[in-house]
């Protein structure tokens, strides 16, 4: 347990040291804040499919809460690593590589915390009707739903980072991930303004759980026996992503020593 | 003039040769350049499935904007990005001294020698959607209102420009500013919509401020005869007064680079 506590640490420290460059990473959030504008504009003429202003503002505040608490970019330096070969040294060391892209996709929560609280703090206190969660149970809850939909989004682009040990560029493969989960997780738009039709397909997708459900907790608008029901698909998911992921591991573990590193 | 046009022939002929060699990335380019315009035209069939005009543009003329936004996202990622790595890169390593040392204007040769050609794609995509829109409008744009665009849309590259060099700059102090990059890719991103949808103060900080608004709404505003000509002495105004600012700041910049030996 002593490793994994120092890989994290290890981590953590580059956090600190780049402290500058997380706050720009919490500036570049802004494209929902762009959709937010939009939709303002849209909603001046009166509510839109029942959203009225502060319901989008309650909306996309929400998501970028969790858009902060899950969203990662630990691809970046896997594909570098799998390219320069940094791999085998990650191989020879007592545990699972996996381990430290976790340890880098959680390292930066703490102080995105420190940022995030106080943010949220003063919006439930200034923006009137804002109706967010405010009970413990349903905050516990949330928590619960962003372990969860960070499960989900960590295990789909560790699979992905490992597609490496077949394709040069899984970066590329990574944005085609990025433009299903814009659309489809609820990151950008509202799911419920979306076409019916679009809505029902968007229903069977598990990005719905990485960003639509979390922002509902925390905006009142799913309740009871539904939450603990949605807890439980995330969980589905994650254990069905783990499966493809341990598949692609151990495939791609013995293509990597069968070129010989 | 000549001799510089002559040096990045070359450049250009040995970047692309160096990227031939990975022709898988060519086709995902290919295939990621149509990809982003259908996410952002299912964003934008979303909001227009809730209304029939987005600050006064309607589906068709947005869709303009988007292309404009295409073609600068292009031109930014074939050659502007390139070149903000390459230049922290040095500066990082202590490099830029090799730069700085070749017999050619070191700003010119530090800021637009490499490219990324595969990314000549996004204009043409952009030049599409552009073309596309005018054409489900079945708006023929006069003679005067393309001679307008053809003002516009250099002096839209020079500003991009300028602005990535007033950035490239600040990586003599602050030596890590990949993120930098980040950044403006947010502020670009406002350039995504007409810039009428946003509340008037932000309207002016696109303005004036972050000169977004002249990148992605003008040119297209000028295209649909939307805009008056004053704008285009605008334009121009604003690119040559950012481009000499941005000159300027990179010379006085540059006297902070503390190079490896030296």
């Amino acid at each position: 347990m002593r490793k994994y506590f120092a890989e994290f640490r290890a981590c953590w420290n580059l956090v600190i040291e780049y402290r500058l460059q997380v706050f720009i990473w919490i500036l570049t959030i802004v494209l929902p804040l762009i959709m937010l504008a939009v939709w303002l504009s849209i909603a001046e003429g009166g509510p839109v499919a029942g959203y009225d202003r502060t319901r989008f503002i309650a909306y996309y505040l929400a998501a970028l809460i969790v858009r902060n608490m899950t969203g990662m970019w630990f691809i970046w330096e896997m594909d570098s690593d799998m390219r320069l070969g940094n791999l085998s040294f990650r191989l020879l060391k007592p545990m699972n590589p996996i381990v430290h892209y976790m340890a880098i996709a959680t390292s930066s929560r703490p102080i995105r915390l420190l940022i995030l609280i106080p943010m949220a703090i003063v919006a439930v206190s200034w923006v009137p009707g804002l109706n967010w969660a405010t009970d413990p149970l349903s905050l516990l809850l949330f928590v619960l739903s962003l372990v969860g939909a960070w499960s989900i989004l960590f295990l789909m682009q560790y699979t992905i980072g490992l597609t490496a040990f077949w394709i040069t560029r899984p970066l590329s493969v990574n944005d085609a991930w990025f433009f299903l989960y814009s659309l489809t997780s609820g990151y950008l738009m509202p799911l419920d303004l979306f076409p019916p039709a679009i809505r029902v397909v968007l229903d069977y997708l598990p990005f719905r759980y990485t960003m639509s459900f979390p922002v509902a907790i925390l905006t009142n608008r799913v309740e009871g026996l539904a939450i603990l029901q949605g807890i439980a698909m995330q969980w589905i998911w994650v254990l069905a992503i783990y499966g493809v992921y341990r598949l692609v591991w151990k495939r791609g573990l013995r293509r990597y020593s069968a070129v010989g590193a | 003039m000549r001799r510089h046009l002559r040096i990045l022939y070359i450049y250009y002929r040995a970047s692309l040769l160096g990227q031939l060699e990975y022709r898988a990335n060519f086709g995902t380019s290919f295939v990621l350049s149509l990809l982003w315009p259908c996410w952002i035209l299912s964003l934008l069939s979303v909001f227009f499935y809730h209304t029939s005009n987005l600050g006064g543009w309607s589906f068709y003329e947005a869709m303009l904007v988007l292309g404009m936004y295409d073609i600068f996202i292009g031109v930014q990622e074939t050659i502007l990005a390139p070149n903000l790595q390459q230049v922290t890169e040095h500066i990082q390593k202590g490099t830029l001294d090799f730069v700085l040392l070749k017999p050619a204007n070191g700003q010119f040769l530090a800021t637009i020698t490499s490219c990324n050609l595969p990314r000549l794609f996004d204009v043409a995509t952009g030049f599409g959607l552009v073309v596309y829109g005018l054409y489900r409008l079945g708006h023929i744009p006069s003679l005067m209102e393309l001679a307008a665009f053809a003002v516009m849309l250099p002096a839209g590259m020079v500003i991009v420009y300028s602005v990535w060099l007033l950035t490239t700059s600040m990586a003599f102090w602050f030596v890590r500013i990949d993120n930098f990059g980040e950044l403006f890719y947010a502020l670009y991103e406002t350039g995504r919509f007409p810039v009428t949808v946003y509340r008037p103060w932000l309207r002016l900080i696109l303005t004036y401020i972050v000169p977004i608004a002249f990148l992605t709404t003008f040119p297209a505003a000028t295209l649909l005869g939307k805009i008056s000509p004053w704008f285009v002495v605008g334009s121009a105004t604003v690119a040559g007064v950012l481009f000499y600012a941005s000159h300027r700041f990179w010379n006085y910049a540059i006297r902070f680079y503390s190079s490896a030996s030296s």
